[in-house]
This record gives structure tokens, C-alpha cells and sequence, in this order.
């Protein structure tokens, strides 16, 4: 049976009658590439058996014309001149499959994003180049092979790298959906920027409140392995099965024991900056990071600490010894993965002319931890100068977004919580003058129109224009601007200086896409494939991104994408086991000489050298880039359906000709 | 000059809100009452700007101005805000601020005694021979009975507005073929 279907194939691809299918995606195509021309060239092409034009081949109706084709026709090759692979691909791969054809006897060509969209002024050389594309994919078409899908046993676990909103949603799914989830992260306790926050638009929760009790769910939650104080040292594997090495920080406290009373913080002589509250207060050495924290376990700050061992006998339940310097590791295996790790904001000491380094210039999370009942100053609105109540506050927009020199990007957030905070504090303090310093108003959410006008309305005033300078007069600061309505020259006399900073790629993305093999873009944030598709997927297949990693976002939408990335990561393992393209290099033993050039390139650690004297391939790692292939000196590496012979016939195609 | 946004006249957005500009914090300054507004072009007149400097207290900026006074009140600006904010509800209300601080332009104080004494804003001239043309009946104005006169006198009386608009009980119309009551 087995021999008869290769037969038969065998005859299949050694007598191509190909199909062309030539899209006019309405005037997407066709209004730049004419397409009659493209039909009757291909029609003079050699194999080609039947051309035919659809306004929306995509379209069920024009799936159903190839599968006719197939049926009726006989064709067994099929080329369609339309948009991008990317999209629509795996589309026509499943039309070939429902006719009964190797989906990979497929070929797209894509003559919009070549030919209509780059030379719509140019309508005579666009066709002259879709004829042109059109025929190296009919010679292209005319070498493929059948291929068969490779099924890949997949872990039903997975590894969340960080605990803000976005990774605190993303494992509690997929623990109430039965997998196994790890968290790692950072810092001694999960919460992420949130936990920092005091109150959030649009609604004025109380950020802790609405957060506290998930953090509380993910440590209560027994399928969640809670790896706090912890970094990710290393990842290997693929898809289906990634080994996970954690380092877990020394924290010389015993977690079992520790019973989070904090008696040991309260003897500790040793005051270093409290990161949590922005460095406005002072923390001990041996510290728990909040009051809410998840676990509350105390942690030594191994850098500050003294050793004087006051802890160590204060500590009721005997759970800390300082003499413990090491890192544990911790190893595991999981099926993917979900990069959550958050935002850092941007350092305004990079825009010098706002003077950050005044006391009274502040960044708006300073100014939120100090609003925070827990914060600082306990909630009350101070000058960190003098401890002076402000009479003048003055909100500065776009502190490092929309500019080139810093972030060509918008953070998205800022316009919202600038007005969250100037509304906040005129409810509290109504005889405090507020102004807020913005280019464009972008408060763009479900509710936070409302929000704007409330603000409006309490008084808080608007000016549009950018601020060029902050001043100290005296020990008051001039905010100096424009106003764009008066079209005049301003300037406010503030007490307090309130920095809109931008939201930035937070510290250690470039070494974990290099972990991970997952792109960034030119913002710093990880890159999802595609922007309105795929938006939480990687170009690793199994890890996924959510929330500010991927770029500036407010809470609602990290939260989305979190449940978003679970989701996906859930279908993913939900069957145990998936189906992987058989688009990986294949070595042909008999041709190999062992040098192991190919090793060595391999970007994705693919390539092995095995015990018995093998070059082996990973093909679930095998991203069938096809760089081992070229640089095989014996020709010996085949790369699945790019193959020597099939990218050569192309390259004819376009060459014919050219003296 | 710059301008120094402290210390500016704080109260000056409550009254306006007082005397009738009461959605005037609406505005978020999108320019839609500007951009219709048929004496924008050739006036200095820039209701946009009015807001904002309303909202900001520029009192110097708008009160004793004659721009406020150009406004045709066409209402315009008022049936499209899209924030209902009301523009020419906050011209109102600054003319009458304004008013009350004794500043109005000569053409309103001349209007407002046309009204007084006339019964009408705008004279209406003797020397009209077209209606005898046509056969039309002679023409009566509003006031060209003392009762009516009298009656709009008794309101303005009653009222601070013939202080504020500064009546004079002596006064005359401009030219002298005017149509008056005897």
C-alpha cells in the first residue's frame, strides 16, 4: 500500500500540469497590475495547464475553483499570484488537502506586496514584474515534492517569565485549564508595576485591591510553582519541550520556615533606597518588598547587608542564616512558554532640560507612590524639598515618547493617568492650580473620554503645547512653554514638576530574546509575527508574549493579552501533541564528511554531532532556514521543500533571458 | 511677553458660569465654534481662544476688548460644539460682566438707547418712497406709539440693565429724518 502511494506520487511530480491562479483582491491587484497580461503570459508558460483570474480567490468561491481544477482538471501543481504567504498560505495548503492534493505541492506568489503595492505609479513595469514573479513560481511549482506533517509530543506545562497583571492572568488560566505552571520572577515578590500603583483609571479602584487577591489565588493555586527572587539562566529545547534552567537567588531565608512577621527588618541597623516607593524612603537591609507581597517571605539584600547577625537572632522560627551565599538552580521541563516581564520607564535625566535632578521634579509613579495610603509620605501630596504642601502643580506630557532623540513612539498611558492624577488630587485638594502640558490628548479607552471631561470639570486646565524648560526660581520651579490656543509664549511658577515618562523595554530584553530566539523590533519591545493576527505569538513556535513587553500598554489590555497568550498556549497543548511543518534540513548520510560546518552555523541549535559519529538534525528546532544547507561544502544537507533544485529553477525563471 | 499663567483671575470662570457660560469647562479645544464662525475671518473676534482664556482666567485678555461685542450671535458655535459647551452662552455671559464693569463699546450704548427711545435697535429713515410706489400702507415702527415706548421704558427702569447700558434720557438719534414717536 505504502509503495503504491509513492508510486503514485512519483508519477505526480515527474509530470507537473500546474494551475495558476491570478487574484485581483479587488483593485488591491488589479489596479496596478494588469492582470489579463499576467493570465496570457502564464498560459505560455511551460507546464502550465490552466490559468484563471478571481476577484477574491480567497473567497470560498474561488477555493472551490482550484479544487474543481484538481478534481476535474487533474492539476497537481498550484501557483497562486495574489498577496502574502504570511496570511494566506496556509489557506490555499488546506484548499490543496480537502482536494486530496499534498498540500505542499503549493506555490504563492505574491504579487501585491512585490508588484502593486511598490510600483502602483508604475502600472507597465508592476505587470512586467508579476509576469516575471508568476514564472519562477510556475518553475518553482514544477520541482516540489510531497511532504508529510511530522507530529510533535507536546509537555502539558508551562513557564511564565514574570508576575506583573499581564503573567499573574496568563498562569491562572492555564492553571484553572489543569496545566502546570511556573512563574518566575524577579523580584521577591510577583505584582509587577501594579502592585506600585495607588488608585487605576477609569474606574479609581484601589490597585491593590483589585490585584492583592490574585496574587493571593496564584500562590493558594496548587498547579502554580511560584519562583520569586529568580531569574531565567537558561532555556534549551523546542516547542512541545523546553528545559528550563532558574536561578534562585541566595535569599540566606529560609522560605519554609519564615512565617513573614517582619521582626527581622525591624532590628535590621541597616537603611538602604526602598525601590518600591521610588527611592523616596529607606528600606532595611533584611526586607519584606510590601506590604501586600506574594510570598511574604522576608529576603537579605545580599549587597547591603553587614552581617551583624541581628536577625539572624531575632528570627523566632530560627528561619535565617546569613553564612548561605550560594544561588540555587532549579531545572524543569515545560510545553511553552509566556514572556510577560513588564515595562522599565524611561530615565528623565536623559532630557536634561526638565531638570529631574530638582527635588521638586518628580516622575508620575513618584508622585503615585507618594498619593499611595502605603507610600512615602502616607498618601499626603508634599514637595520632597521642604515638606510643603504644593500650591501649583504643573504635568509634564510625553517625557521621552514621540521623539526621536529618546522614543519615537507614544506610551500610550501617560495622558490617561497624568489626568487620573491631576483629577485625584483636585478632588482632595480643590485650592491646588493643576496644569497639564500635552501635544495630543490620547485617551483613547473604553471610559477614559469620561474620565477627561471629569477632569475638565473639576477645574484641572489643559495646555497644549510642549514644555522646553524648567527653571528653579528661588525655591519654586518656572515651567516654561507655549500655548498653542493663545499662540502665546507661558510660563507656570509650580511647586511640584510631575514627568509623564515613557514606558521603555524593560532591562534584560535583548539577553532573553537571545535566550529565546524571539525577535524585538526597533522600539526594544519583543515582536510579535503579526500586528493585528497574531499578536501574542513569537517567531519561536510555543512562546508567546503578553502585555508592556510587547509595548506600551494600560492594564485592561495586559490583562487581555495575558488571557490571550494563555489561551493560545493552551491550545497548543491541549492534545498533547501537535503538527509540525516538514520544512527542516535534512542530512544525506552518505554525502557527509563530518566536518561540522553545519553545527556551527546552525542559529538555532539544531544541528548536533551525535555518540556514534552522526550529524543529527532537530527538526522540532529546525526552522528550515536552509543556512546549513548552502554552506555544506558536500552538498550533503537537503533543505525540505528549498531544495537545491527547486530554488535553482527559480532563479532561472527570472535569469532566462538576461544576456 | 510672556505669560504668566499663576495668579490669574480665578473667579473669572465661576462668574461666567454664573452669568450664563455654564458648560464653559467643557471645551476641550477642538476649534469646531471657530472654524464656523462667520466674523472670525475679519474680526479679532476668536471665540476658541475666548474659551480657553476663560478657562485659564485672562481677564485682561477679553473684558474692555471690543471682540467680544463683534459677535453676531448667530449661534452657530452653539448648535455644533460637540461638548455643548456653549460659546455663545460665555459670550453672553462676559458681555455682561463686562457691562457691569461699565465697559461697553459706543455701538452697544447706541443700540441699547435706539431700543430705549425707540422701541428698536436699528433707525428706521422718514425719506422711504416706495412703499408709496407699490401702494403700501405708511410705514409704523414698534415705537411709533407712546404706549409701546413706554412700556419697554418701564421694564428697562425697573431693572440695573438701564444703568449698565447707560441710558441717557436726553438722548437723540443719529440723523435727523429718523422715525420716532412724537
Amino acid at each position: 500500500m505504502a509503495k503504491s502511494q509513492s508510486k503514485k506520487k512519483k508519477e505526480d511530480s515527474s509530470c507537473p500540469k500546474i494551475g495558476v491562479y491570478v487574484c485581483h483582491c479587488g483593485t488591491n491587484i488589479a489596479g496596478s497590475v494588469n492582470i489579463e497580461e499576467v493570465v496570457n503570459f502564464s498560459k505560455t508558460i511551460e507546464n502550465v495547464s490552466v490559468v484563471r483570474e478571481h476577484m477574491y480567490l480567497c473567497s470560498e468561491q474561488g477555493q472551490n475553483t482550484i479544487k474543481d481544477d484538481i478534481k476535474k482538471e487533474g492539476i497537481n501543481r498550484v501557483v497562486a499570484a495574489c498577496c502574502s504567504p504570511r496570511t494566506h498560505e496556509e489557506i490555499f495548503r488546506k484548499t490543496l488537502n480537502s482536494a486530496n492534493l499534498n498540500k505542499y505541492l503549493y506555490e504563492q506568489v505574491n504579487i501585491r506586496d512585490q508588484c502593486s503595492w511598490p510600483h502602483f505609479k508604475d502600472k507597465e513595469n508592476a505587470t512586467k514584474k508579476a509576469k516575471e514573479l508568476v514564472k519562477s513560481g510556475v518553475y518553482r511549482a514544477s520541482e516540489l515534492e510531497p511532504l508529510e506533517d511530522r507530529k510533535l509530543s507536546v509537555l502539558k506545562s508551562a513557564l511564565v517569565i514574570g508576575g506583573g497583571i499581564s503573567g499573574i492572568n496568563a498562569a491562572l488560566d492555564l492553571a484553572r485549564g489543569g496545566y502546570k505552571v511556573y512563574i518566575v520572577e524577579r523580584d521577591p515578590s510577583i505584582g509587577g508595576k501594579m502592585a506600585q500603583l495607588d488608585k487605576t483609571f477609569p474606574t479609581n479602584d484601589c490597585s491593590a485591591c483589585i490585584l492583592a487577591p490574585m496574587m493571593v489565588e496564584v500562590s493558594n493555586t496548587p498547579n502554580i510553582e511560584l519562583l520569586t527572587y529568580s531569574e531565567i539562566e537558561d532555556v534549551s529545547g523546542h516547542i512541545g519541550k523546553y528545559h528550563v534552567v532558574v536561578r534562585k537567588k541566595q535569599t540566606s531565608v529560609d522560605w519554609e520556615k519564615c512565617n513573614g512577621c517582619g521582626d527581622c527588618s525591624i532590628v535590621c541597623p541597616v537603611k538602604v533606597d526602598n525601590e518600591f516607593n521610588c527611592n523616596m524612603d529607606k528600606r532595611k537591609a533584611i526586607y519584606i518588598q510590601f506590604q501586600q507581597a506574594i510570598p511574604m517571605k522576608a529576603v537579605i539584600d545580599k549587597t547591603k547587608c553587614i552581617k551583624c547577625k541581628l536577625c539572624e537572632k531575632r528570627c523566632q522560627v530560627g528561619a535565617i542564616d546569613i553564612s548561605k551565599n550560594d544561588d540555587e538552580f532549579v531545572e524543569f521541563d515545560v510545553g511553552s512558554i509566556i514572556v510577560t516581564t513588564g515595562y522599565d520607564l524611561f530615565n528623565p535625566n536623559k532630557k536634561a532640560e526638565y531638570d529631574y535632578d530638582h527635588p521638586n521634579v518628580i516622575t508620575s509613579l513618584e508622585l503615585e507612590r507618594m498619593m499611595c495610603a502605603s507610600g512615602p509620605t502616607k498618601g499626603e501630596i508634599l514637595r520632597p524639598s521642604d515638606g510643603r504642601k504644593p500650591h501649583t502643580i504643573s504635568f509634564i506630557q510625553c517625557v521621552g515618547s514621540r521623539d526621536e532623540k529618546t522614543n519615537d513612539y507614544c506610551s500610550r498611558i501617560c495622558c490617561t493617568y497624568s489626568i487620573k492624577h491631576a483629577r485625584l488630587l483636585k478632588e482632595k485638594y480643590p485650592d491646588i492650580d493643576m496644569f497639564i502640558h500635552y501635544i495630543d490628548l490620547r485617551c483613547f479607552g473604553k471610559g477614559y473620554e469620561e474620565y477627561y471631561r471629569m477632569a475638565r470639570e473639576k477645574g484641572v486646565k489643559f495646555i497644549r503645547g510642549r514644555i522646553s524648560q524648567v527653571d528653579s526660581i528661588g525655591d519654586r520651579l518656572e515651567v516654561s512653554g507655549d500655548d498653542d490656543t493663545l499662540g502665546e509664549q507661558i510660563s507656570v511658577i509650580a511647586d511640584l514638576v510631575v514627568l509623564a515618562v515613557a514606558m521603555e523595554s524593560p532591562k534584560g530584553t535583548k539577553d532573553l530574546s537571545n535566550l529565546l530566539n524571539i525577535s524585538t523590533d526597533k522600539t526594544g519591545f519583543f515582536k510579535e509575527i503579526h500586528p493585528k493576527l497574531k499578536p501574542v505569538s513569537t517567531d519561536s513556535d510555543g512562546i508567546f508574549i503578553a502585555g508592556a513587553c510587547q509595548g506600551p500598554k494600560e492594564i485592561p489590555d495586559a490583562v487581555s493579552q495575558g488571557k490571550a497568550a494563555a489561551s493560545a498556549a493552551s491550545s497548543l497543548m491541549s492534545k498533547g501533541e501537535i503538527e509540525i511543518e516538514p520544512l527542516f534540513a535534512q542530512i544525506i548520510e552518505d554525502l557527509c564528511a563530518r566536518c561540522r560546518t553545519c553545527e556551527s552555523l546552525c542559529t538555532y541549535k539544531a544541528i548536533r554531532y551525535t555518540e556514534d559519529d552522526k550529524m543529527e538534525v532537530d527538526i522540532a528546532l529546525c526552522k528550515g532556514c536552509g543556512v546549513c544547507s548552502a554552506a555544506c561544502p558536500s552538498g550533503a544537507i537537503k533543505a525540505n521543500h528549498f531544495t537545491t533544485k527547486q530554488v535553482r529553477m527559480q532563479i532561472l525563471a527570472l535569469t532566462e533571458g538576461i544576456k | 511677553m510672556k505669560i504668566v499663567l499663576n495668579n490669574t483671575n480665578k473667579d473669572l470662570v465661576n462668574k461666567v458660569i454664573e452669568y450664563g457660560g455654564k458648560r464653559v469647562y467643557e471645551c476641550f479645544q477642538c476649534g469646531m465654534c471657530a472654524s464656523g464662525c462667520p466674523v472670525a475671518s475679519d474680526t479679532d473676534h476668536k471665540i476658541k481662544r475666548t474659551m480657553h482664556q476663560v478657562l485659564l482666567g485672562l481677564d485682561e485678555q477679553i473684558l474692555d476688548k471690543k471682540a467680544i461685542w463683534l459677535c453676531t450671535t448667530c449661534f452657530m458655535c452653539l448648535e455644533r460644539c460637540p461638548q455643548n459647551a456653549g460659546p455663545t452662552d460665555v459670550v453672553f455671559a462676559l458681555r455682561r460682566i463686562s457691562a457691569e464693569k461699565g465697559s461697553i463699546p459706543e455701538a452697544q450704548i447706541e443700540v441699547a438707547n435706539n431700543i430705549y427711545h425707540l422701541g428698536h435697535a436699528v433707525t428706521v429713515q422718514k425719506g422711504i418712497t416706495l412703499r408709496d410706489k407699490v401702494q403700501a400702507p405708511p410705514l409704523k415702527t414698534a415705537g411709533s406709539d407712546k404706549k409701546h415706548i413706554l412700556e419697554i421704558q418701564k421694564i428697562v427702569d425697573s431693572t440695573h440693565a438701564g444703568k449698565l447700558l447707560k441710558i441717557k434720557k436726553d438722548w437723540k438719534p443719529k440723523g435727523d429724518d429718523v422715525i420716532a414717536c412724537d
